[in-house]
């Protein structure tokens, strides 16, 4: 038998009873939900917590909302919930697709959506979508709750903004009105189960021939994933053409992305990759603006 | 302490339903479920391949979803239904996947077989039809190093028949 991975466990029937636990043991703490990410740290040893808190039992797995008012989703929603929901499938299936390609089956259908964002992976699939979509955390502490933008949450590889005894508890994905667009390409050696060496997801608002409003997020090409704001700023207000498109992703390529090499890709493949994923993802928003309903 | 003190300090009784029949496991709720499975329960029939979540070897039924063992930690036992690999033989007579598989030599040397014939059954659960597609995207979970995926897609169609009729 294998190595204990933890001496304690605590299931908390509240947020609250979770919150003072996260107190009480503070650095000795770490919390699971679907464990999917967790597990595997603790199997490898890269964190070693006396206790682990699940907060499975807690009442934050709901979608709900609409794309126009705004949608929220609990942080403890998996993945398979989000692949299959009707609600996403109708009004945001841009998210349904970074569902979709997080893992396996089996993963979907115990991984959370707030887990993949808490990981703090630069390749994570839903942060990836979710802050193309500029959407902003809910995260309860002893304090009170307290609202941020998802794209000031990860600070590094594994490290966000969170503090000990905080709990991510919720989703907010602002409204969009009329017409709009939205695209995820995961670039990936193998077409499933596979981590993406370049992840693109667009937001796009079109106003006429002309794209109003720009949202490119770059994963797995920086520390966390980013906005490449370069690339939005040219073309934010111009009429859409294919021309704007490469010259803007050639930008995002070059002046947006910081790029490494790894186990998955080298640096130089990244960047070419990450050009050609950004004009794909910028003209599947675009083509789904222009004939989406409204 | 050492690891196995530790661990019987950290034991309780995990009240669960495995393979039909209602049971009290006396176990560390921060195991994974595969080592309760196979080291508490001795039901070797569920296999540890990568430990990571990533082959899928280890894949059991929890609560009608198809887990990685590996990955999902006892304490989440508690009050559910697992089904492994033992428990799908009924009355002496092997499950229609089983069978299946069998039938079009689907399984070489038979170590991702279980997790293979779980996800199968969770995946007809679902979706008592599925198109091919259906079934080789069902199944990117699970890996197999001996006899190539053809035939497990062929074992999954037929079982899909059979359990239909």
């Amino acid at each position: 038998m294998n190595a204990p991975l933890a001496e304690e466990m605590h299931e908390p029937k509240s947020l609250e009873e979770a919150i003072t636990l996260l107190q009480e043991k503070g650095e000795d703490a770490a919390l699971i939900a679907g464990g999917t990410d967790l597990v595997i740290k603790l199997k490898e040893g890269v964190i070693e917590p006396v206790a682990l808190i699940d907060i499975t039992k807690l009442p934050l797995g709901h979608i709900r909302g609409s794309r126009t008012k705004g949608l929220q989703i609990g942080a403890l929603t998996c993945a398979k919930a989000i692949a299959t929901s009707a609600i996403l499938k109708k009004e945001l299936p841009v998210l349904v697709d970074a569902a979709i390609h997080l893992g396996g089956p089996q993963t979907q259908e115990v991984a959370t959506i707030g887990g993949n964002i808490c990981n703090a992976s630069p390749c994570a699939n839903f942060t990836n979508v979710l802050i193309a979509l500029e959407a902003s955390l809910k995260i309860q502490g002893p304090g009170g709750e307290r609202n941020l933008p998802l794209k000031d949450f990860c600070r590094g590889p594994g490290v966000t903004n969170l503090d000990r005894s905080e709990i991510l508890t919720e989703i907010l994905i602002p409204g969009i009105e009329g017409r709009y667009g939205t695209s995820y390409v995961k670039h990936t050696l193998r077409r499933e189960m596979d981590i993406a060496i370049v992840g693109v997801a667009v937001l796009l608002i079109p106003d006429n021939d002309r794209i109003r409003k720009i949202r490119i997020a770059l994963g797995s090409v920086g520390a966390t994933v980013l906005l490449a704001e370069n690339a939005q700023r040219i073309m934010e207000g111009q009429i859409f053409a294919s021309h704007l498109v490469e010259t803007a992703a050639k930008l995002a390529a070059e002046k947006d992305a910081s790029y490494i090499d790894d186990v998955r890709s080298s640096a130089a493949y990244r960047k070419i990759i990450t050009e050609n994923a950004v004009i794909k993802a910028v003209k599947e928003a675009w083509a789904m603006a222009k004939g989406g309903k409204k | 302490m050492g690891h196995g003190e530790r661990r019987e300090k950290m034991k309780r009784d995990i009240h669960c339903t495995i393979n039909g029949r209602k049971m009290t496991v006396f176990a560390d709720p921060c195991a994974t479920v595969l080592d309760v499975l196979r080291d508490v329960l001795h039901l070797t029939g569920t296999k540890e391949g990568c430990g990571t979540g990533d082959c899928g070897a280890c894949t059991i039924l929890w609560n009608g979803k198809a887990v990685n063992s590996c990955l999902l930690l006892a304490n989440r036992m508690e009050g559910a239904e697992v089904w492994t690999i033992e428990g799908l033989m009924k009355n002496g007579k092997l499950h229609p996947i089983q069978e299946a598989f069998i039938a079009e030599g689907a399984t070489q040397c038979g170590f991702c077989t279980p997790g293979f014939i779980l996800r199968t059954k969770a995946l007809l659960d679902e979706n008592p039809r599925p198109t091919e597609e259906e079934i080789v995207m069902g199944l990117v979970g699970n890996i197999c190093r001996c006899t190539g995926y053809k035939a497990i897609v062929a074992a999954v169609k037929s079982a899909a028949k059979k359990i239909k009729r």
